[in-house]
């Protein structure tokens, strides 16, 4: 084999290994920096004042966890969901209490939201205290190993 | 020559491949990304994420203060000369805290000359803490002094800078800190608030502080989770656990806590219980203060 092969099979390994990074990058999808880029459109006119990623994969047993989002009686207030980075519908509630309280009251859910709109918006009504965002993960029947992330905003005015 | 070549392109494609499998806990700022255990889960935790608790900015503590009636007082607000004394992360965390609150309460009372030297300070223990990049340009600073008279345009900045430490704060596996340096914003605003609110006609000062109750209750929560991390969190949360027992005793508190309208809820402190409140949170705030 002479140089010029040489030099071609280094182009070609090159090329393949590039294609190989941009198709890995493609699939970042957990970028804390772009998903607040692709959330702040949606808070407008509201004040951001704190937000959340949380990474997750999809396991055998679904799961579920929740965040407790203290809120001021004086304020008003929007929270922006983000699911573009969950490749699989989550289920996302929100609630008065916690899930020790058998009369908490369902404030929002993301049931009857479609996939193809992954920002979700929910203004709490005045004077309220506190929320808690429960996340409803479904289980991974298949074995696909999903993974991903749910990106929170939180903001005031 | 052949086997040479077959090396040579298995060693560009392994490079390749492992530039984009090894960089999955970077963003693409550099930053490491790396998932914490509290609000995230790594691809081999078989536990699933656990509950967490959201901390709000103290740039939002201050806004509802000064809705409230909050007046501006000079000399509250921390000596900006103390930034250089503190030493240590968990001093520094505090100290960042702390002067993020004073920061918020001069822009909200349109205190020019103090507001820059707030964020002077801000600056100064961040680039400490090792969150240079939060400040990476020189422009935000600059556009800081340039509109810090304008409301608006420095709310806008300072919820830009806001954003950028909670990236930071997630994205380096640094949730103690942010809880660290929550507490010192929490602690000062709740002092500044019992400082001057008993002196602002028709402030309703129990009600702003029965307020806070759940922002408080939020912090003790995520400060537990790394009070094994750090030895002085462990004390912390006892003295704010002596603040959260003192509002909680205050007639009213507890109702309006559990009521569907708590708005509505008459909360009637006595003279004495608003006095023992402030003199807790001045004992906390001097030993952060230092």
């Amino acid at each position: 084999m002479n140089r010029y092969n040489i030099f071609l099979t280094l182009l070609l390994a090159a090329v393949v290994a590039t294609g190989f990074a941009f198709i890995q990058k493609s699939k970042d999808l957990c970028n804390p920096v772009d998903l607040k880029k692709k959330t702040e459109p949606a808070m407008k006119p509201y004040t951001y004042d704190s937000a959340k990623m949380s990474r997750l994969q999809f396991m055998k047993k679904g799961q579920k966890f929740s965040t407790e989002v203290p809120l001021s009686l004086f304020g008003q207030y929007k929270i922006v969901f983000n699911t573009s980075g969950m490749p699989k519908k989550v289920g996302i509630n929100v609630y008065d209490k916690d899930k020790s309280s058998s009369k908490r009251k369902l404030l929002f859910s993301n049931a009857d939201s479609l996939e193809t709109d992954p920002v979700l918006v929910f203004n709490p009504e005045k004077h309220t205290r506190k929320v808690f965002v429960d996340y409803d993960v479904p289980a991974d029947t298949l074995g696909l190993k999903i993974k991903g992330c749910l990106y929170f905003m939180l903001g005031y005015k | 020559m052949k086997k040479i070549s077959i090396l040579l392109a298995a060693a560009v494609l392994s490079t390749g491949l492992w530039s984009c499998g090894g960089d999955e806990n970077h963003d693409h700022d550099g930053k490491d990304t790396t998932a914490t255990t509290n609000d995230t889960m790594s691809v081999e935790d078989e536990t699933g994420p656990t509950d967490s608790y959201l901390l709000p900015s103290p740039l939002q503590i201050a806004y509802i203060f000064k809705k409230s009636g909050l007046k501006y007082q000079a000399g509250i607000a921390n000596d900006v000369k103390k930034e250089a004394s503190y030493s240590g992360s968990y001093e520094q965390s505090l100290g960042l805290g702390i002067y993020s609150s004073d920061l918020a309460y001069c822009v909200l009372n349109k205190q020019k000359q103090e507001a820059i030297s707030y964020m002077n300070a801000v600056k100064a223990l961040s680039d400490k803490l090792g969150m240079s990049t939060v400040f990476d340009s020189e422009s935000l600073l600059k556009r800081f002094e340039a509109n810090v008279v304008n409301e608006d345009s420095v709310m806008f900045i300072l919820s830009d800078i806001q954003s950028r430490s909670d990236e930071f704060f997630s994205s380096n596996d640094r949730q103690m800190s942010a809880a660290v340096v929550f507490s010192g914003a929490w602690v000062e605003s709740m002092y500044i608030a019992s400082k001057i609110l008993p002196k602002t006609k028709d402030s309703k000062m129990a009600d702003q502080l029965a307020d806070q109750l759940g922002i408080l209750e939020n912090l003790l929560k995520e400060l537990a989770n790394h009070k094994d991390k750090e030895p002085a969190i462990a004390n912390l949360i006892t003295q704010l656990e002596t603040v959260q027992g003192i509002i909680t005793s205050i007639p009213g508190v507890k109702e309006m806590m559990e009521s569907e309208k708590p708005q509505d809820v008459k909360i009637s402190a006595s003279e004495e219980q608003l006095k023992t409140l402030a003199a807790k949170l001045e004992e906390i705030r001097t030993a952060m203060v230092k």
